[in-house]
């Protein structure tokens, strides 16, 4: 069971109905939709003239303009439609971690499922706009990727495979599986599955990448789209608050590590933040942003944070 | 440190699993899974920091809290440097508490205070720790030991009895004033009754003190004392001899006698001072016109290293030598003469008993009272009876205060008519031969034990005293009496049935005979007083007169009530035991027959009293019976506070690291 609700019923209370989402690449899509697409058609923004090509709709021959140029000119409009949303949940053993502190431990958030909310909610927030809905979840044992659709339906399974992830708890401590995730080839299958255009919400700690699987992470970005990943972190990942002598155990690798906590803290930060500063500059390189998400912020903050893209430029 | 439940030590055993505890966390890092294990950096001296133990600080704490805890659980208690009552078992007390106001006591300590005010202040702290339903007594230990204050609950009256103690240049009485604190407490109800000798205990015969059941605090009065004293001044027509006692060479360095008139002016060179006796020379203008008079005094210098712990006895009044207490001696040297040298059997006795008396021999008894006046005690041998205007002066005499005695021999059988043996019997004895041989051994009179060495006189006569004559001291072997004695007015008449030649009897050559002259001379002491005395004998005076001190103040007088010979109570005598040495003036209301109305008497040091350190084997006792009169001050509320706040850091530590984790986690998250 989820430590204090269902995740539909946390879903209700995130606050995504107003919410859309943006991004600074145009969509690709051929349904109408929300998004501003990179054709253009049959819109009621001007967008501008283009000479005529035989084969065009005559409804959009611009008369005064061949009355004053003797040119034949196409009036052109920009099109809305809609766009391609991926998800990909990371819901491997280290997502499952809740953070050390003795008080409450059984309420207290995991990684995963703040994922997990965060993904029903953009999936509820594409579903609103009429956008495809794909997903991508990955745990130490197995990966499934579902394209992106269109619709009520389609949400709906989203949210169902959610839910049975949500469920789907693993034990705490979660016990290694001693299966390292290749996530340079979960990327590139993600990156074959996502058509143009789309955006991809990446929701993992990504604590286990790679400097190659950073790259991959980053080459999604390509064929215009948008890559735009949360980093979820409990608070004791980001602080480190941790003091005398301790033996840490890698919940995926099983690795163990026997260190002084008060003495490798500021090394322990600055590993983290080199290891976040290369995602943060592969990904902006290529367009795409990364959010770090702790979890005693609100969700909501989020959300707004991932949906609303960097810019804020509609599309 | 003292427990009052020592087993419950036991608990600082406890103390065993904190560090149990810390050494089992030390023993293993605590397993943490953690997501982000790849990016902690391994210590490579993490394995050398398991081993130590951590939060060494905390484990202290711990070690210490059951420690204090173990404390408190005992209850301990520590002496102090304040005085404090021992309480053997809980219950109140009844202490008597012997202050020595001897004149050793005058030197002063290393903390500028004399030693009697530092005894003062130990019996005040003594006092400050009584509680309710304890009672106490204070003995002064000056010669004469008396008592202060008698036994009483009343705090308040001891304490302030406490303040009227004075210095003072007594010798040291510390037997008979512990006698008299036992005396006191003997019918005290409590169990626990401790004696509190606070005292220097600068005695010579530390051997025949008796300390049992006497604590002896130190309470800083045992120092090495420095002290040059002037014992005395004698003078005479041409000089003055200074008798100079000093504990040591540094006390004496560079210091010089002088003579010094009544007005306070140098009479005289100042003169070097000695260990012993300095003689003074008076100048020459001085010895024809202006004698030497009482009202002189010789100084001492002040030391000029500061070697010099009393002060007051650095002046001494001239006196004359002719103060001290006179006998007279009417003996016949032809009857009562030695064989071996010149002088009387009576007069070697006397002399031998080293009373410090003056013996004046008379040619004829005086027939006027006052020349009677200057002797404190008469001795007549073998007398043939007194003409009336001889008994009529021994009887003035006697009435106030002399003490005579009389040793009946041959002289009874050739009483010329007219005479008679009044006022020393009633009736007329006679001289008549006897078959007893002295007294019986199995029965010592009244004198004392020692008229049992009157056994074998070889007597062939004796005088035959009436049973009616007076109180009987001793009795010959058949039952009459050898010595009897009755009083008139303040005086004392004793009568002897033998006389002192040894002619007669061996009567003379038995230490009863001391015995009996000792008496004499002691009753005559308390009843006529010597002129010069040690400070503190006493001095029986007249209950007109007035007595003043050398600095002119009013001595208290005292009355001594005698035991009559008779059982009957007789009329009380005034007295004064002059506290410090010096000239005394004794102011009569009417005239005593001389041109003067005041006469003086002088109260002279005694030697050993302001040399004599505190001896070895009493300070050596004191230390081991001291402990149980410092204070033992519970700590259990000292050890709780200790306790309370040694567990308020422990939770603060605690706390603290526990925050420190949080505040960690806060900052920097959004």
């Amino acid at each position: 069971m989820p430590p204090f609700s269902s995740l539909r019923s946390r879903l209700a209370k995130t606050g995504q109905a107003r919410l859309t989402v943006r991004a600074r690449e145009l969509a690709s899509g051929w349904a109408a939709g929300s998004h501003r697409a990179e054709r253009k058609g049959s819109g009621v923004e001007f967008a501008g003239h283009r000479a005529y090509t035989p084969g065009d709709d005559l409804r959009h021959l611009d008369r005064h303009a061949l009355l004053r140029h003797k040119q034949l000119l196409v009036r052109e409009f920009f099109t809305d439609t809609e766009r391609s949303i991926h998800l990909v949940v990371d819901a491997t053993a280290s997502m499952h971690y809740r953070g050390q502190r003795e008080d409450a431990k059984e309420s207290r958030e995991s990684k995963v499922e703040r994922g997990l909310l965060l993904a029903a909610a953009l999936a509820f927030v594409a579903r609103q706009s009429g956008d495809l809905v794909g997903l991508t979840w990955v745990t130490d044992e197995r990966e499934m990727t579902r394209k992106a659709r269109v619709g009520h339906e389609a949400f709906e399974q989203v949210l169902h495979e959610l839910v049975a992830l949500d469920e789907a708890q693993l034990p705490d401590p979660p016990v290694a599986s001693r299966r390292p995730v290749d996530w340079s080839a979960v990327f590139s299958r993600i990156g074959a599955a996502v058509p143009r255009g789309g955006i991809i919400f990446v929701l993992s700690d990504l604590l286990d990448l790679d400097p190659d699987a950073s790259r991959s992470l980053a080459a999604l970005c390509t064929r215009k789209r948008t890559v735009r990943a949360a980093q979820i972190l409990t608070p004791e990942e980001v602080q480190f608050p941790f003091d005398g002598a301790l033996r840490f155990i890698d919940p995926e690798s099983g690795q163990e590590i026997e260190t002084d906590g008060g003495h490798v803290r500021a090394e322990y930060r600055a590993s983290l933040e080199r290891l976040t500063k290369q995602v943060r500059d592969d990904l902006l390189s290529q367009g795409g942003s990364l959010h770090r998400v702790v979890l005693d912020g609100p969700a909501e903050d989020a959300l707004r944070a991932l949906a609303g893209g960097t810019t804020g430029a509609r599309s | 440190m003292s427990f009052l439940l020592p087993l419950a030590l036991l608990v600082g055993l406890f103390a065993v699993f904190p560090l149990l505890a810390h050494a089992l966390r030390r023993g293993q890092a605590k397993p943490l899974p953690f997501p982000a294990t790849r990016l902690v950096p391994s210590r490579t001296t993490s394995a050398r920091q398991r081993h130590r133990i951590e939060d060494k600080l905390l484990l202290l704490l711990r070690i210490l809290l059951i420690l204090c805890l173990a404390l408190l659980a005992a209850s301990p208690f520590v002496k102090c440097s304040r005085l404090s009552l021992s309480r053997t078992d809980g219950a109140s007390v009844a202490a008597a508490l012997v202050i020595d106001d001897s004149a050793s006591m005058r030197a002063r300590t290393s903390d500028g205070s004399t030693r009697l005010e530092a005894a003062i202040r130990g019996a005040t702290q003594l006092l400050g720790t009584a509680r309710s339903g304890d009672s106490f007594s204070i003995v002064l230990a000056g010669y004469p030991a008396r008592v202060l204050t008698s036994t009483t609950t009343e705090l308040s009256s001891v304490k302030e009895s406490l303040t009227t103690i004075q210095p003072s240049d007594r010798r040291t009485d510390l037997q008979a004033a512990l006698e008299l604190a036992r005396s006191l407490q003997r019918d005290a109800p409590q169990s626990d009754r401790p004696i509190v000798l606070l005292s220097d205990l600068s005695v010579a015969d530390a051997n025949s003190l008796d300390l049992a059941g006497v604590v002896l605090p130190e309470a800083g009065l045992r120092e090495p004392m420095k002290n040059c004293a002037l014992v005395s001044a004698m003078r005479s027509p041409e000089a003055v001899q200074a008798e100079i006692a000093c504990t040591g060479e540094n006390a004496l360095a560079g210091r010089k006698v002088q003579l010094f008139d009544a007005q306070g002016e140098p009479v005289g060179p100042p003169v070097d001072a000695g260990d012993g006796a300095v003689r003074i020379p008076a100048p020459k203008h001085l010895e024809k016109k202006k004698p030497v008079k009482l009202a002189h005094e010789v100084r001492l210098s002040p030391s000029e290293a500061g070697a010099d712990d009393i002060e007051s006895d650095d002046r001494c009044a001239v006196i004359d030598n002719s103060t001290a207490l006179t006998v007279g001696l009417r003996a016949d040297q032809g009857k009562a003469g030695l064989k071996t040298g010149a002088g009387t059997v009576l007069q070697a006795a006397i002399e031998a008993l080293d009373r410090g008396v003056r013996v004046h021999a008379l040619s004829l008894l005086p027939e006027d009272p006052q020349e009677l006046e200057p002797f404190g005690a008469l001795v007549v041998d073998d007398p043939s009876g007194f003409v009336p205007e001889v008994r009529d002066a021994l009887s003035s005499w006697t009435q106030r205060g002399g003490v005579a005695v009389v040793f009946l021999g041959p002289g009874i059988s050739q009483t010329p008519l007219g005479s008679d043996f009044t006022p020393f019997l009633n009736s007329s004895p006679s001289w008549s031969k006897t078959d007893s041989d002295g007294t019986d051994p199995k029965k010592p009179g009244a004198l004392g034990p020692l008229s049992a060495t009157w056994n074998e006189l070889g007597v062939r006569s004796r005088a035959q005293i009436q049973e009616d004559d007076g109180q009987v001291l001793a009795r010959w072997d058949d039952g009459a009496p050898l010595v009897a004695q009755r009083s008139l007015g303040r005086g004392l008449l004793v009568s002897v049935a033998l006389p002192s030649s040894v002619d007669e009897s061996d009567l003379a050559l038995r230490p009863a005979f001391l015995e009996l002259l000792d008496y004499v001379i002691s009753e005559a002491a308390i009843r006529k007083g010597a002129q010069a005395t040690l400070v503190g004998e006493r001095w029986s005076v007249e209950p007109s007169v007035t007595v003043r001190g050398p600095e002119g103040d009013i001595i208290e007088k005292h009355s001594f009530g005698f035991e009559t010979p008779d059982s009957a109570p007789r009329a009380e005598l005034d007295y004064v035991e002059p506290p410090v040495a010096g000239v005394y003036r004794l102011e009569h209301p009417g005239s005593l027959g001389g041109s003067s109305n005041v006469s003086t008497r002088i109260a002279i040091r005694d030697l050993k009293e302001h040399v004599s350190q505190p001896s070895d084997a009493l300070v050596q006792a004191g230390a081991k019976r001291q402990a149980s009169t410092l204070a033992q001050v519970g700590i259990s509320r000292e050890i709780a506070l200790l306790t309370l706040i040694l567990g308020a850091i422990e939770l603060a530590f605690r706390v603290l690291s526990r925050s420190r984790r949080g505040s960690l986690l806060q900052q920097g998250v959004s």
